[in-house]
């Protein structure tokens, strides 16, 4: 009879262990910096839209700030390319400051290809951070 | 008997869990002096889902994050940064509202507690909307 309630009462602890909710690995998974960030930065594609002349047009959403001031601004330039054009098109350059610091690019591509776009940040005392993604074509 | 032994297993855990949870929320919590503030580092046309949202507490001395925590918002969670003492972190899957709680130390005093929000997390939100 003791073996019998020890057993259901261990069933019943491990059981009430899976109620309460476990986010622990989702904060792994949506933090990405493995080394003190000097900023923090996000760019999403947002679409792609294909003309009538099947030319793409990659549309970015763009979010950067200085991870030790907020108020202070951020230069920042954006540069895309494929393999085989080194700049699809044009470079853009700006300062992230208030209500700039989340901002919206595109990239008209002339034919279908892997766009490549590197993100240039630079801060008031010379903080650097260089970070290339690689979106596929569709 | 061994039903009303399961059942008064059953009973205990449940009162034990809820031990558990009510001691999340320490009753010595106090709120936090005027000097300081919560800052956010993005303008609110950048809380979209599937980003993660940096916030600062600003001014104080010697101000370090203990927990932070969602206590509005089911695909939403809270973290400290692991990096910077006074910066968090919020960030939703899904798009919602949120709501959530830091507590943090000031110098001698601790169990600091703001409450950030609530702020309607979106899908998607062009540049600018609010203008900061």
């Amino acid at each position: 009879m003791s073996f019998k309630f020890l057993t259901l009462l261990s069933m019943t602890f491990v059981i009430f262990q899976n109620c309460a909710p476990f986010k622990s690995a989702d904060l792994f998974q949506v933090y990405s910096y493995s080394e003190r960030p000097n900023f923090f930065y996000d760019l999403k594609l947002i679409r792609v839209v294909e003309d009538e002349l099947l030319r793409q047009r990659f549309e970015f959403d763009v979010a950067t700030t200085l991870a030790e001031a907020p108020a202070a601004p951020v230069n920042y330039r954006l540069s895309f390319s494929t393999l085989i054009i080194p700049e699809v098109c044009q470079t853009l350059e700006g300062v992230a400051s208030g209500a700039s610091k989340h901002f919206r690019v595109s990239c008209l591509m002339p034919l279908p290809d892997d766009l490549y776009v590197q993100l240039d940040l630079e801060g008031p005392q010379g903080q650097r951070q260089v970070e290339e993604y690689r979106f596929s074509s569709f | 008997m061994v039903i009303i032994q399961t059942f008064l297993g059953i009973l205990f855990f449940f009162l034990f869990g809820w031990q558990v949870q009510a001691q999340s929320t320490p009753p010595f919590a106090s709120f936090v002096p005027e000097n300081i503030s919560i800052v956010s580092h993005y303008p609110e046309s950048a809380f979209v889902r599937n980003r993660l949202l940096p916030f600062t507490i600003a001014g104080g001395e010697d101000i370090r994050i203990t927990s932070a925590r969602v206590t509005r918002g089911e695909s939403c969670v809270a973290m400290a940064d692991p990096f910077h003492n006074r910066v968090f972190h919020l960030h939703c899957r899904n798009p919602e509202l949120l709501v959530a709680e830091v507590m943090f130390s000031s110098g001698f005093r601790e169990n600091l507690i703001f409450i950030v929000g609530p702020f309607q997390i979106f899908e998607e939100r062009m540049p600018s909307e609010d203008g900061l």
